[in-house]
């Protein structure tokens, strides 16, 4: 990052040093614990070890909906949940041929309170006649449906059940929730319930079946077999860590977004006097005969900055200071949310920004103390 | 990739079958096997299968807009579409709603524009007086319904696809019928009476394949008249109980008797039905009921228009294809088909360069695909899967490299099979292609 810093600085005004960054510890071990104590507050390791046993609200359940609603909200992710055309679809008045796909991913707890990625899927498709031709009611000639589906499961649970078409267990599941606008503590946690796979098994019972039976068909072999690979997240409850931003902590409604506390960058600059651009090196206009200036009649238009005498300070170069922050902003004109909510910061969008701010008291307060040269 | 195009033209009559790229024995096609000789002065068969071959072909290259009608003049839309049920004409049901209710003859009944009723039941998918008698000598009835001689329903609609209006057009044929038939009585007299015609099922696999939910009472049939042409047909019945919810609401009531769905007099109309249904059935003592009753229709959908003009070169046409099968073998017939739709695939992939470069596309990607599996198999993917399946038993205290190691063996041969399939579809591609 320093190197950056560094590049960015040297674009902009060659010749310029800089002092200090966030990110050089030798230079200024002040601005550094600054600015890394702030990112160290600000993101954290969820799932795994650090939420064992999956107490909401947690990172599992923060995954799960990010998921789950970010499935749904990223005009991105492609539809798993549609019909299927020509030529596997027709209507020709007497006789219509239909195919419809269904099916979802979803990460969700299961009985034992474990989250579970499972995915299924199913197309179905019928063709129906009328009656009596040109009136009469449709009666279904031919109608099938086929299924698959996956899961990530853990050996020590080798069975996993595919979220059934049980109307007491299965027919939905449920999960806590933050409202994306609301303040993230757990007062505005609230269980919200999903149709299982996208409501597959309301489309398409019949398919959806062919997943769970002909899961247990093929499960048979590895299960008491060998444990399929891929799958040895036991010890982590389902679910491997990630890191994302530590909303729980830091999300207060009376500072706005958790977006405009994010850890601040500084950099302090120094530009050597004789680099600086003024009327004599930038435009070659000089009333001073022994800097070679030609044209004395126009020494009203110089200007020079005189930082030896006794306006100067003693100091070497001008000195500037500036700060940055990153932010997030999900841009609803672009990326809207199917659920029409604003998006607090996360790390599983990638709406993230740069912008410069302003210094801050303290920052300004420390800086012209360090770095203003007039102490030194 | 085309093999939906090919089984949706079966369906439509027109006449590609589903056996794009089968593997087929080899059996001499006679040269002369996809041309069409016309029979006569005025035979129509030749346009037609000139025009059915340039429809498949301008689907097969996704363009639309080549697509060629028989007649312009005489289609409408709203009939057919590639997707869910576009706006049908509203009034149609009405119409014959208002039909049952005034209790006037069905042939009366005031169709829309471009519905036509007509007597002319030649061309047909069988003759509707032999299966008259053919019932007749079965114990069962066969009659016209809603009217006193045969009338046959015709109309021409136009592929509408994704919203769009095509020229791809199709004529449709209706004859409704009454019978007490069983629905297997009536599919055998339908397979026996319109094999004359050269008509053969086309409900076979359909039929084997546990989605088929409509047991005998449904016979799809399929006549090839020339290498392109194909006429289809169903013939279907179904009781007039009104047992079912959406029947209830769909079919007509008759204003006299609302309890009762139907009216047996305005529906049976002719002498002979009626004679039928006044008499007591035999080994009862009850008289015919309108319960006992099934209305059913005949649907015929055929490329060009049929009737009594175009009957004499149907069947020369048919006559000539059943002529070269019939000294032979069923299996022989068999394969002559299958060696002559393979020939019409060929044809049909001969003439177009985007579908040619869309086989060999998939061919190049199932060898990528092969060569992928290959570099995995031999970077020692299963030994990486049986040291890490080993590792993890381990720390979990089991103890099964037995197992593993056997396993692994599995999944090294399952491997190979998967790059010997890969390699052998993309030949058969490749052959293919390099035979056309």
């Amino acid at each position: 990052m320093y190197q950056t810093v560094k590049q960015v600085v040297q674009l902009n005004a060659p010749g310029a040093e800089v002092l200090a960054s966030s990110s050089d510890v030798s230079k200024d071990p002040f601005l550094y614990g600054n600015y890394w104590n702030d990112r160290r507050k600000f993101v954290t390791t969820w799932g795994g070890h650090k939420d064992q046993n999956g107490n909401d609200p947690g990172g599992r359940a923060r995954m799960a909906s990010m998921i789950n609603d970010g499935a749904r909200a990223q005009p991105f992710t492609v539809d798993r949940d549609h019909d299927v055309g020509n030529p596997l679809s027709f209507y020709l008045y007497i006789a219509r041929s239909k195919t419809h796909k269904s099916g979802g991913g979803q990460i969700a707890k299961d009985e034992g309170g474990h989250y579970y990625w499972s995915a299924a899927d199913s197309i179905q498709t019928s063709v129906q006649m009328r009656k009596f031709g040109l009136f009469g009611g449709w009666r279904t000639l031919y109608s099938n449906s086929w299924g698959w589906g996956g899961a990530f499961s853990s050996p020590n649970e080798s069975i996993f059940d595919y979220y059934q078409n049980d109307p007491v267990r299965w027919q939905g599941w449920q999960d806590p929730q933050v409202n994306p606008q609301a303040q993230g503590n757990s007062k505005n946690v609230q269980m919200v319930s999903y149709p299982a796979y996208r409501g597959a098994w309301s489309n398409d019972a019949r398919g959806m079946n062919k997943v769970v039976n002909e899961d247990e068909d093929s499960r048979r072999i590895p299960t008491d077999f060998v444990p399929v690979p891929g799958v040895g997240r036991a010890a982590e409850g389902g679910i491997a860590r990630y890191r994302d931003l530590d909303w729980d902590q830091r999300m207060d409604s009376k500072k706005g977004d958790m977006t405009d506390e994010t850890p601040r960058y500084v950099v302090v600059v120094n530009l050597p006097k004789n680099r600086v651009r003024d009327s004599v090196t930038a435009l070659g206009i000089s009333a001073d005969p022994s800097e070679g200036g030609k044209a004395p009649s126009l020494g009203w238009m110089s200007m020079r900055l005189d930082t030896q005498g006794a306006k100067g300070g003693g100091a070497e170069g001008v000195r500037a200071a500036a700060a940055a922050q990153v932010y997030f902003r999900r841009p609803s004109a672009l990326w809207t949310r199917a659920d029409g909510l604003d998006e607090r910061a996360n790390l599983f969008s990638p709406f993230w920004s740069a912008r410069l701010v302003d210094l801050d008291s303290r920052e300004k307060a420390y800086i012209l103390t360090r770095y203003a040269g007039v102490t030194k | 990739m085309t093999r939906p195009y090919h089984c949706l033209f079966l369906l439509l009559g027109l006449g590609v079958s589903c056996s794009a790229l089968a593997q087929v024995a080899a059996l001499p096609v006679p040269k002369d096997s996809l041309a069409v000789d016309a029979k006569g002065t005025g035979d129509p068969y030749p346009r037609a299968d000139a025009m059915v071959r340039r429809n498949v072909s301008a689907l097969m290259e996704r363009e639309t807009g080549k697509l060629q009608a028989w007649n312009p003049g005489d289609g409408i839309y709203g009939m057919w579409s590639d997707g869910d049920s576009t706006n049908p004409p509203p009034e149609l049901e009405k119409r014959f709603r208002d039909t049952f209710e005034r209790c006037v003859p069905l042939d009366h009944a005031i169709m829309p524009n471009g519905f036509q009723w007509g007597g002319d039941v030649h061309d047909f998918v069988f003759s509707p007086q032999a299966m008259q008698a053919t019932l007749a000598l079965q114990g069962a009835l066969f009659a016209p319904f809603g009217s006193t001689t045969w009338k046959i329903l015709r109309y021409s609609s136009y592929l509408t696809t994704k919203g769009r209006k095509t020229r791809l057009q199709l004529y449709t044929r209706l004859m409704w019928f009454v019978t007490t038939a069983t629905p297997t009585q009536l599919r055998k007299s339908v397979i026996k009476m319109s094999a004359d015609y050269g008509y053969r099922p086309a409900d076979e696999s359909l039929r084997k394949s546990s989605g088929w939910l409509a047991g005998d009472s449904v016979t799809m049939l399929s006549q090839q008249v020339t290498p392109h042409v194909n006429t289809f047909a169903m013939v279907t019945a179904d009781t007039l109980g009104g047992e079912d919810a959406s029947d209830r609401q769909t079919v007509p009531k008759s204003p006299d008797h609302p309890a009762k769905p139907w009216s047996l007099n305005c529906l049976v109309t002719d002498d002979f039905a009626k004679d039928w249904l006044s008499k007591v059935k035999p080994g009862s003592t009850e008289r015919w009921q309108i319960k006992d009753i099934s209305l059913g229709y005949v649907w015929q959908l055929a490329v060009l228009p049929l009737g009594e003009k175009t009957e004499p070169y149907t069947m020369a046409h048919v006559d000539a294809r059943l002529a070269r099968e019939r000294n032979l073998q069923p299996e022989q017939v068999a394969a002559l088909r299958k060696a002559e739709q393979k020939e019409l695939t060929k044809e049909a992939y001969r003439d177009f360069p985007k579908s040619r470069a869309r086989l060999a596309e998939i061919a190049a990607l199932h060898d990528k695909a092969a060569d992928v599996t290959d570099q995995l198999r031999r970077g020692g993917y299963v030994e990486k899967w049986a040291s890490m399946t080993k590792d993890i038993t381990h720390r979990l205290g089991m103890n099964i490299d037995d197992k593993i190691d056997a396993m692994a063996i599995v999944i090294d041969v399952r491997f190979q099979q998967t790059i010997q399939g890969l390699r052998r579809a993309a030949r058969q591609i490749r052959d293919f292609l390099s035979s056309l």
